[in-house]
């Protein structure tokens, strides 16, 4: 067991690796001056040869991604001239923040779409699993960004029950801290409900369709523990796509944050491309990427102890 | 012993074997079409998605406002305003013209890099099933580290790196949906690859890339068909939520996802206006997934 | 010389009825049809017989035959789509027309099943200990430790060496023989009246399907239950049956003790799966009976079998044969079969 957990954790190094080159390389080899963002519009020849040489662009490739990677490690993530600030400042606040949001859509997004997925999967055929397929596809389809609007005209400009943005601590009380919660939860987690509800069921659905579970009846269990025994069947697929569903709710924070004035990396990101400071767009995205790899590092954790074999395997 | 007539029992069983008899054999792609054409979600789909086109590109004929330029005196109408249906922006631009248009932008930048990378990813995967070794381990692990971003991240860094613009927009969006594509491919060829007819042809002493155009592709065809019919919706959506920020077409040119944005501001005065060009990507997006569920099931491929 | 045959009476196709005590199981007119896109399927087409208690009933038949489809009417595993007529009387009592809440108090209460495979029979997340336990608990008012202690003897009963072990282990960790016993464990939990067993030996070894064979033995005498044993196997079904009912396109169309059936077979079906079957002193290939069953959803008029059969004549095709006694306790649905007997005599 503990040689597995080892292995799997060695595995995420490599590709901790890969996500820094693929960011390095894209964001350093794709056309684009890297320059022209750092420099006043008047800037001389003189100029950009200095500034090039101070932030090493005048180094080789390979020389230049060692550089920003160690740089990383130490935690240096350069400094913003536009925010005035350390990057890796800026990306320690906002990390946690979108961390409380993201970390209540998957709660949210999971128990629903569970939900939902084993009704349908349980009275598959019925009213209620055309209703849910219908749903996911829904849910799947529609932009989140949309979603958020349309509460917003529904909750915020309408009827004024909740606040249009920003994010409350529990100090300001939890029906605060909640209300500022609701619509971006709701908005963000579309995808995720969809995604999990529609897994949920054909994993359900597939179960049921194991000799055991005739097994499980011809012993006289009753339906109720039947589907227990299916449920605890049915979760790895669930499970697996748990990791992909946090990748949909980091990716999609960037227009939920900014919709909702969320303090987060969204907004840190959405503010950063508007100001042109590619810095802390490539420095997020990095930061994004780590806290996705090892979330699914996590999962995949969590994954082993539902399956006996690898429970077994020491 | 009396023999019952015979006439009796041969016509019986001659209705009992007539039941049992095939019917004419049909092709894979007669079948296909035929479970398409009997599929009302995929027809109704299919319709809604041929009038949105018709009418993005018939736009010029069925409006006389310009897209980029309105009356500022005209600002903020409502849904139904004589002369305007759909109202006004916050520019006095008229809403329906702007949809009417902005439905062509919205369809290349979804459109386009499923195109571009099922092109790119459909060479990529079929040359590592094919080929297998190192050329497979090479080209399949650098997808993979595709795969430890959240996609809508990635495409909105390297938009942002190369600024905005529906070209660059584009270029981002083919990046992110390359690697899918190429597992996809990956997987269809080494299933393909190991069939005899394959093999045959190897023997033949045909050229590996002759035999690839030839063989594999037309086999590995329905598999990445349907898989990246499946992404148009998704990309739909995805190309729209770069626009929303900024990263898409550049203003004044309209375009669904940046309009959504714009109008942002505008939902305490005149709700329902700011909310229709989502109401469009919405639709497009559902008519693209139910029609990509439609061909899936048409073309009978398990996911 | 051709004999005159003598006049089959018409009778319901059943064992020797024992005068003294009452049948535990009696089936009357079963049948179970599914839906599919050509119409309705009939799995099971109008079946009978009855089942005293100790004795082993020997289901013989190819693979869909309907043997199975009908343990699981009996059980009531069949999905609720399909459509079931007749009685399936268990000490009297109708199953059939059970409630779904009394059904699930019925099943490993009273009625216990054993699955083909035991690869898949057990779920794969949950320990031997667990299921067994489990099913204990659901039909007695024992406390887990209690419940743990009679699981343990449990796996005694079925032979399984280091028990004690083998509770805490997962079915991953067990051998397809050790599986089948855990699954027959679980089937024995609380002394079922009658043991439905589903070709328990058919995915095992051959000498582990001996010592499973030998253990289904050991508990018929001991535990005097009745036990529907089926198989596509006549060498399995004699090892084990009493009485045997061969079935063929969802009808029974024989039904004698093994003496009758293995001595004087009476339909050319039965005939064909006896001669399909290696005996000692054979050399050469077991001859199969030609063809393939027919497609249960379009069955043909008259005799099923007709299409297969090398005497069936016109009128076989035209109705299906009645059954026949043909002497005490033996019956067949065969036009043929006064011929038949006859030609087994000579």
């Amino acid at each position: 067991m503990v040689t597995l957990i080892l292995r799997r954790i060695a595995m995420a190094v490599p590709t901790l690796l890969g996500v820094t080159v693929v960011i390095w390389l894209l964001l350093s080899i794709l056309p684009g001056d890297p320059l022209a963002f750092l420099l006043p519009q008047d800037a001389s020849p003189a100029d950009r040869a200095r500034l090039a040489t101070e932030l090493g662009l005048d180094q080789p490739l390979p020389i230049r991604y060692v550089d920003w990677l160690f740089d990383m490690m130490r935690g240096d993530f350069g400094y913003s001239p536009f925010r005035r600030r350390e990057v890796a400042d800026l990306i320690a606040a906002a990390w946690k923040n979108t961390a409380l949001l993201a970390g209540f859509s998957a709660a949210f997004g999971l128990t629903i779409g569970i939900s939902l997925g084993t009704l349908a999967g349980v009275y598959r055929g019925s009213a209620i699993d055309r209703f849910v397929t219908g749903l996911a596809i829904v849910g799947l389809s529609v932009p989140s960004f949309w979603v958020a609007i349309l509460l917003l005209i529904v909750f915020s400009a309408q009827f004024k029950v909740l606040p249009a943005g920003g994010m409350a601590t529990l100090d300001g009380g939890l029906s605060s801290f909640l209300g500022h919660l609701v619509m971006p939860v709701i908005s963000g987690s579309m995808v995720s409900i969809a995604i999990t509800a529609r897994v949920t069921r054909a994993s359900i659905v597939e179960t049921f369709k194991a000799e055991f579970v005739d097994t499980l009846r011809a012993k006289g269990l009753r339906e109720r523990q039947v589907l227990l025994h299916v449920a605890k069947n049915a979760i790895s697929p669930v499970l697996t796509t748990t990791g992909l569903q946090v990748g949909f709710l980091l990716g999609g924070s960037v227009l939920i944050e900014t919709i909702f004035s969320w303090p987060g990396l969204g907004q840190l990101v959405f503010n950063a491309i508007a100001a042109r400071d590619l810095r802390i767009v490539q420095a997020t995205t990095v930061v994004i990427a780590a806290t996705f790899v090892i979330l699914n590092l996590l999962v995949d954790l969590l994954q082993m102890t539902f399956d006996p074999r690898q429970k077994r395997a020491a | 012993m009396a023999l019952a007539e015979p006439m009796t029992a041969h016509s019986a069983i001659a209705a009992w074997a007539a039941v049992d008899a095939p019917a004419t054999p049909e092709s894979y792609l007669q079948a296909a079409r035929r479970r398409f054409m009997s599929s009302r979600v995929g027809l109704a789909a299919l319709a809604v998605l041929l009038f949105l086109v018709a009418l993005s590109v018939c736009a010029p004929l069925l409006t006389s406002y310009d897209p980029a330029v309105g009356q500022p005196v005209d600002r903020l109408k409502a849904i139904g305003t004589p002369g305007h249906l759909l109202g006004t922006d916050e520019q006095g631009r008229d809403m329906l013209t702007r949809i009417l248009y902005g439905g062509r932008m919205s369809l290349i930048a979804g459109l386009a890099p499923v195109f571009v990378a099922t092109v790119i990813g459909t060479a990529l995967g079929s040359l590592s099933g094919f080929i297998g070794r190192w050329v497979a381990a090479v080209i399949m692990r650098t997808m993979d580290m595709f795969y430890a971003f959240p996609a809508v991240l990635l495409a909105i860094a390297i938009s942002a790196s190369l600024g905005p613009g529906l070209f660059n927009q584009i270029i981002a969006l083919s990046i992110i949906y390359i690697a899918p594509i190429a597992r996809v491919a990956e997987a269809a060829t080494r299933r393909i690859v190991v069939a005899e007819f394959i093999e045959a042809a190897k023997l033949t002493g045909a050229p590996t890339t002759r035999i690839i155009v030839t063989q594999v592709l037309a086999n590995i065809f329905s598999p990445i068909f349907v898989y990246a019919s499946g992404l148009v919706g998704l990309a739909i959506v995805t190309a729209a939520s770069l626009s929303f920020l900024g990263l898409g077409v550049r203003p004044p040119t309209p375009e669904w996802g940046f309009m959504l944005n714009s109008l942002r501001g505008t939902i305490y005065v005149n709700p329902w206006v700011a909310a229709l060009p989502g109401f469009f990507i919405f639709i497009t997006s559902i008519s693209f997934n139910m029609l990509a569920d439609s061909v899936r099931d048409a073309l009978d491929v398990k996911e | 010389m051709l004999m005159t045959a003598p006049r089959p009476t018409v009778a319901r196709i059943s064992p020797a009825p024992c005068t003294d005590d009452t049948p535990l199981l009696a089936v009357r007119d079963l049948t179970t049809q599914f839906p599919t896109r050509h119409g309705w399927l009939t799995a099971v087409n109008h079946i009978s017989y009855e089942l005293q208690a100790g004795r082993v009933l020997g289901v013989l038949g190819e693979s869909g035959s309907g043997k199975s489809a009908m343990l699981r009417t009996i059980l009531g595993l069949q999905p609720k789509s399909t459509r079931i007529a007749g009685e399936v009387l268990l000490d009297g009592r109708d199953l059939i027309s059970m409630s779904a809440a009394e059904r699930e108090d019925m099943r490993g209460a009273s009625v216990s099943m054993v699955f083909q495979d035991p690869m898949t029979a057990l779920d794969p997340v949950f320990t031997v200990e667990q299921q067994l336990v489990e099913t204990i608990r659901r039909h007695s008012t024992l406390s887990r430790t209690e419940a743990a202690a009679r699981a343990l003897e449990l796996l005694q009963t079925v032979q399984i060496p280091s028990p004690e072990r083998r509770l805490k282990a997962y079915p991953f960790e067990l051998s397809g023989g050790m599986r089948q016993r855990v699954v027959i464990a679980i089937a024995l939990v609380s002394n079922p009246r009658l043991l439905l067993a589903d070709e328990p030996t058919t995915a095992l070894d051959v000498t582990v399907q001996a010592r499973v064979l030998d253990l289904f033995r050991d508990l018929k005498h001991r535990m005097g239950m009745g036990i529907i044993f089926v198989t596509h196997d006549l060498a399995v079904a004699a090892e084990i049956a009493d009485d045997i009912a061969v079935m063929y396109a969802g009808r029974i169309v024989e039904f004698g003790s093994l003496d009758d059936i293995v001595r004087s077979p009476q339909h050319p079906y039965t005939r064909g799966l006896l001669e399909a079957n290696i005996r000692p002193g054979q050399h050469e290939r077991p001859e199969a009976i030609p063809g393939s069953p027919p497609n249960l959803a379009k069955l043909p008029p008259g005799c099923s079998f007709a299409p297969r059969c090398h005497v069936a004549e016109a009128a076989c095709w035209e109705a299906v044969p009645a059954a026949t006694t043909v002497a005490p306790g033996h019956g067949v649905r065969c036009l043929k079969a006064a011929v038949s007997v006859e030609t087994v005599v000579r």
